[in-house]
């Protein structure tokens, strides 16, 4: 009695002890108690104080995560195996932390998003799938991978439907119906997984000498399933189709938001999670266990879908939304590099996404909000009217499509040479078909990228008279957000050596 | 000598697209001063340059040209763990290679700026974008980086794509975005060899510096450079230590390649059963034939010269076409030597057809612009002919042939743009006899015209003939043309004189004539004082370039001596060993 006793106050003790690498964490969910309570006592009228609380939480946590991320380098498990800190992982939370922190600051400015910003529960719901995002990028168990997947996904059919219209319901239920059917395959794949193992911790070496022994057609359709719910959450062909819908129905912060936040924690997932799976089966010859070939074959298709689908879109939200598929493939490009200098172009791609996505779809925002439609033929002439907002989107767009000097033309070169490198460490021919595939797409995006300053600078401006008065808080989030894009084309350095810091 | 000469040059209109920016719009009419005040002082700097270059600099064995008035900076260093580090210098020189180039953009934007002056709309804009044009322009030619020399040349690109689509004629539109997909599209395929070249290639000197030989860059000396190409080779030094590098002057020697990648050239590496080198070379020539452009990637040329307006039409001509050229000069050739060597029937080939499909070309159009345009096809076909025999002469011949070109063919777009602004037609059969109206603009575009076909006297002569004789020679020399490719453009330059002298007769002589039922005679009036302070310096300047060819050969030739042997002797040597490979 007294040695259970025992057995149990130690690992409560180790419980309490481990509690404080969730402290994070834990401020997030006071803070969503905090909001909960003011929205209780004064519903209406009260989106910016709400607004308030919810930003500074979130970035207080954002400094407690950079502060933890400081002083720890190195990998280790919490909570007996569930949890996993690592550097990489706090660079992945950081990443998700400022993106939600940016996100609300949009939905606070926005022109467009007056009612849903007004509710209470915006603010919980984005709150909520924080920390899920969280959750997830430190799971190292199959259980808690899957809540907090979960966590996640829910709270983002929930933001889809915060346009209170019908084409943001319709967003909502299609992206819901679509999510709970790829959810439902991984979870089948995963209890493959559970299955062969019988263990739920994938970090354990067990695991993954459990998958190697077993029969490899099962772990292939395990990997396989496991994997659809994956390229869901980063709207990878052939999980894309959910992604214009979705992102034209929505508030345009909420898919500034979608369009990075759960696609950096589903990345991490891939590299925590399906990288050291993939090492498993690589060793094995067979084609359908080159894991690198089905994939770069997904990027290509991923890339010259999105690209080709963006050239015919009028709208503009409908454009970024097919940008942001292609550019998933640009990510998933890095991705199949599968070396240490591919993770680094994933983390510096994704972070210098972040920045040009929102600024992107902060500007259709802004013009939205103006002249009351995203049909980008509509935006003739603005770029003559209102100069700095024509420069800067100029900036964006060039940025998206990876030209110099910006930033983005970094993240296209770091993913470039991962792929390179890996052609030439394994001499595969379909490496440099990615490389050939990933160059001709660069070259096809611009062709749609430059239509948005197309059509504000090169048409005729007509009677906008209204347009005269964009308010200075515009101006300076948008500096703000697109002044990094050109500092980091001079001194990318300054990001890539924190990068490569990280132990993976 | 001035320190950082170079990069005063380059970067001069930076601040002064940051006044453009401080002038109230109500003063808009200073915008037009400030860019040709800018671009003023930047052709004094280059014609200081140019003074102060010595053509013969003390000889260094092997090099392949000699560099002076070098600027590096270090820029970027990317530690990227276990592959190694990456470093990007601030690389800034001259030599006969682009000495020649620089002199030419700073009279070419001069004359550009006041050309300008005619610009009527959005004026902040239009110049804020030519002075960026203008440091892009200078950058691209200055830089021995690389990676600094691509970040230019793509830059480059925006300012252009602006200045078309917003300035430019009717189908601007069309014609902007299809310039900027087409040297995008090349541009793509230099990026390709430009990412394969830097895992390929490393810095000696940081690499000596990494592994402890010295402790700082500046006390390497040859010994320990030669010790740690000696350790390279062997797969002695760890990846951590190795420091890749874009610097070009590195890339030109083939011991500091690292064993085993893509570009060393006992490598091995092939791709549908041609060697890695050779096809980084045919990329590189694709990347920069568009820009040049060479027959069959000239589809862009016509459309964007005819829907620019001229001063940009006159840059576009005069110096951007000049960057194809000298991209090959500068980076396809001293890098891969030995797909010049093996391509060279091939390039000769697209040279002669350039000249001669183009020759035709402007033969038939009824449009001045674009019959100029096509002349300008051809013309450039004979830098691409001069390049591929590999010919003291021929080469001399190419950068001669630049040169020219760019004084003309700026001068050539003037001309079109006198009788645009005045009619707004440019249609070569709706004018007869505009001698007796305007005898001045007459004899200007005479003199012009007779340059471009190269008559005796004038810059163009002595450029065709130094490539003629160098094609011709190239037979006995080394090899690597046929003579029936001389003789064949030998043909190009009768074309020219048909089609010149054809439109001479057409337009300008004979008794006045304009097409009826249009109110174009009051109109019709002779230069402006401002038209004459661009269009006589170009053509005092063809004439005095053809009268004293040494004016550019001196500066010139020694380089250009060094250069071809360099490339000969490397490249038949690496061919040798790619053949022994392969």
């Amino acid at each position: 009695m007294d040695n259970q006793f025992d057995i149990l106050t130690q690992k409560l003790e180790g419980i309490l002890a481990d509690s404080f690498w969730l402290m994070p964490e834990v401020v997030l969910l006071a803070v969503l108690i905090l909001v909960l309570l003011v929205d209780l006592i004064q519903p209406a009228g009260s989106g910016k104080i709400k607004a308030g609380i919810a930003i500074l939480g979130v970035l207080v946590h954002t400094a407690m995560l950079v502060q933890a991320a400081l002083t720890y380098t190195d990998p280790f498990f919490i909570f007996s195996g569930y949890l996993m800190v690592s550097s990489l992982g706090y660079y992945f939370q950081i990443l998700v932390a400022l993106t939600t922190a940016v996100a609300l600051v949009f939905s606070v400015l926005s022109g467009t998003f007056t009612k849903g910003a007004e509710k209470g529960e915006f603010y919980l719901i984005i709150l909520g799938e924080l920390i899920g995002m969280q959750l997830l990028v430190m799971a190292s168990n199959l259980l808690i991978l899957y809540l907090s997947l979960e966590c996640v996904s829910i709270s983002s059919y929930l933001l889809a439907t915060f346009g209170f219209n019908k084409k943001s319901s319709e967003g909502g239920l299609k992206y819901f119906l679509y999510g709970a059917f790829s959810s439902g395959i991984m979870l089948y794949g995963m209890s493959i997984l559970y299955g062969i193992t019988g263990n739920l911790n994938f970090s354990d070496s067990t695991f993954l000498a459990s998958l190697g022994a077993a029969n490899p057609y099962l772990v292939f359709v395990a990997i396989l399933l496991t994997l659809s719910g994956v390229l869901f959450k980063i709207s990878t062909f052939p999980f894309h189709t959910w992604t214009p819908d979705v992102y034209e129905g929505s508030p345009t912060p909420v898919v500034a938001f979608f369009s990075v936040a759960p696609k950096a924690a589903a990345f991490a997932l891939f590299i925590r999670f399906i990288y050291p799976i993939f090492g498993v089966s690589i060793p094995k010859l067979d084609w359908y266990f080159d894991w690198s070939l089905i994939l770069s074959i997904l990027a290509i298709i991923t890339l010259t879908i999105g690209n080709f689908a963006a050239l015919r879109q009028t709208s503009a939200k409908r454009l970024l939304a097919y940008s942001s598929i292609a550019h998933a493939g640009f990510v998933l490009m890095a991705v199949v590099a599968f070396s240490p200098l591919g993770v680094t172009s994933v983390l510096f791609y994704l972070t210098i996404y972040f920045l040009m996505n929102f600024a992107a779809f902060y500007i259709v925002d802004i013009i939205e909000s103006k002249i009351g439609t995203e049909e980008i033929a509509r935006f003739n002439g603005i770029g003559l009217k209102l100069p700095f907002l024509g420069v800067i989107l100029l900036v964006v767009m060039i940025a998206l499509t990876g030209l110099p000097p910006t930033a983005g033309f970094y993240g296209k070169l770091f993913v470039f040479s991962a792929v390179w490198e890996a052609y030439e460490l394994t001499g595969k021919n379909i490496f440099l078909c990615l490389f050939l595939f990933g160059l001709a797409n660069t070259v096809i995006s611009l062709y749609y990228y430059l239509k948005i300053p197309y059509f504000m600078f090169f048409r005729k401006y007509e009677n906008k008279d209204f347009l005269t008065s964009v308010s200075k808080a515009h101006y300076i989030f948008l500096t703000l957000i697109s002044i990094p894009l050109v500092f980091l084309f001079l001194k990318p350095d300054w990001l890539i050596n924190i990068i490569s810091n990280i132990k993976l | 000598m001035m320190p950082y000469l170079l990069s005063l040059i380059v970067f001069l209109p930076v601040p002064a697209i940051l006044l453009l920016l401080l002038i109230p719009q109500a003063k808009r009419s200073w915008y037009k001063y400030v860019t040709a005040v800018t671009t003023f002082f930047q052709m004094v700097f280059s014609v200081i340059l140019y003074l102060q270059f010595e053509g013969v600099a003390g000889a260094a064995e092997g090099a392949v040209t000699h560099l002076q008035l070098l600027e590096v900076a270090d820029w970027i260093n990317l530690k990227l763990g276990s592959w190694g580090n990456l470093s990007i210098e601030y690389f800034l020189g001259v030599d006969g290679l682009n000495i020649a180039m620089i002199l030419l953009s700073g009279i070419i934007l001069f004359i550009g700026a006041i050309s300008s002056f005619r610009i009527d709309k959005n004026h902040r804009a239009y110049h804020s974008l030519y002075l960026l044009l203008s440091t892009t322009i200078f950058g691209c030619f200055l830089s021995l980086d690389l990676f600094l020399f691509f970040i230019f040349f793509e830059f480059m690109l925006l300012p252009m794509y602006f200045l078309i689509g917003i300035w430019g004629g009717p189908r601007r539109e069309y014609a902007s975005i299809k310039f900027f997909i087409y040297t995008l599209f090349g541009s793509v395929f230099i990026l390709l060899v430009i990412i394969g070249l830097y895992f390929s290639v490393i810095d000696p000197v940081k690499t000596a510096v990494n592994i402890g030989l010295s402790d700082a860059q500046e006390k390497v000396t040859a010994d320990m450079v030669l010790e740690v190409q000696q350790r390279l080779g062997v797969g002695e030094l760890d990846d951590v230590y190795l420091v890749h590098t874009f610097n070009l002057t590195y890339m030109t020697d083939v011991n500091n390649y690292l064993p085993g990648s893509v570009f060393h050239y006992a490598a091995g590496w092939t791709l549908f059963g041609v060697d890695a080198r050779l096809i980084a070379f045919l990329a590189l020539f694709i990347g920069f034939a568009i820009k040049l452009p060479v027959v069959p990637f000239h589809t862009w040329l016509p459309d964007a010269h005819v829907e620019a307006p001229t001063p940009v039409s006159v840059i576009l001509a005069g110096v951007l076409l000049k960057i194809g050229g000298y991209g090959l000069m500068r980076i396809a050739y001293p890098v891969f030597p030995e797909g010049g060597v093996y391509f060279s029937y091939l390039i000769g080939l697209l040279g002669v057809v350039s000249i001669i499909y183009g020759a035709f070309n402007a033969l038939a159009m009824k449009d001045l612009k674009k019959m100029i345009a096509y002349s300008s096809v051809s013309h450039m076909g004979f830098v691409l002919l001069g390049l591929a025999s590999l010919t003291v002469e021929g080469v001399n011949g190419s950068i001669y042939q630049m040169f020219s070109h760019g004084l003309l063919s700026g001068l050539l777009f003037l001309i079109a743009g006198v009788l645009y602004d005045r009619t707004h037609d440019r249609i070569i059969e709706n004018y007869r006899g505009l001698a007796s109206k305007m005898p001045v603009y007459v004899t200007v575009t005479t003199v012009a015209f007779f340059a471009s076909f190269g008559l005796p006297g004038f810059s163009g002569f002595i450029a065709e003939m130094l490539v003629l004789l160098g094609a011709f020679n190239a037979t006995s020399i080394n090899e690597l043309l046929p003579r029936w490719m001389a003789i064949a453009a030998t043909i190009g330059i009768l074309l020219g004189a048909v089609y010149f002298l054809w439109t001479l007769q057409k337009m300008f002589f004979g008794r006045f004539w304009v097409k009826p039922g249009v109110e174009w005679e009051e109109g019709l009036m002779d230069l402006t004082a401002r038209e004459k302070s661009m269009m006589l310096p170009l053509a005092i300047l063809a004439i005095t370039f053809g009268l004293f060819p040494s004016l550019l050969l001196d500066k010139i030739a020694f380089d250009m001596s060094s250069y071809v042997e360099a490339i000969i002797n490397s490249g038949k040597a690496n061919l040798a060993l790619l053949l022994k490979n392969g």
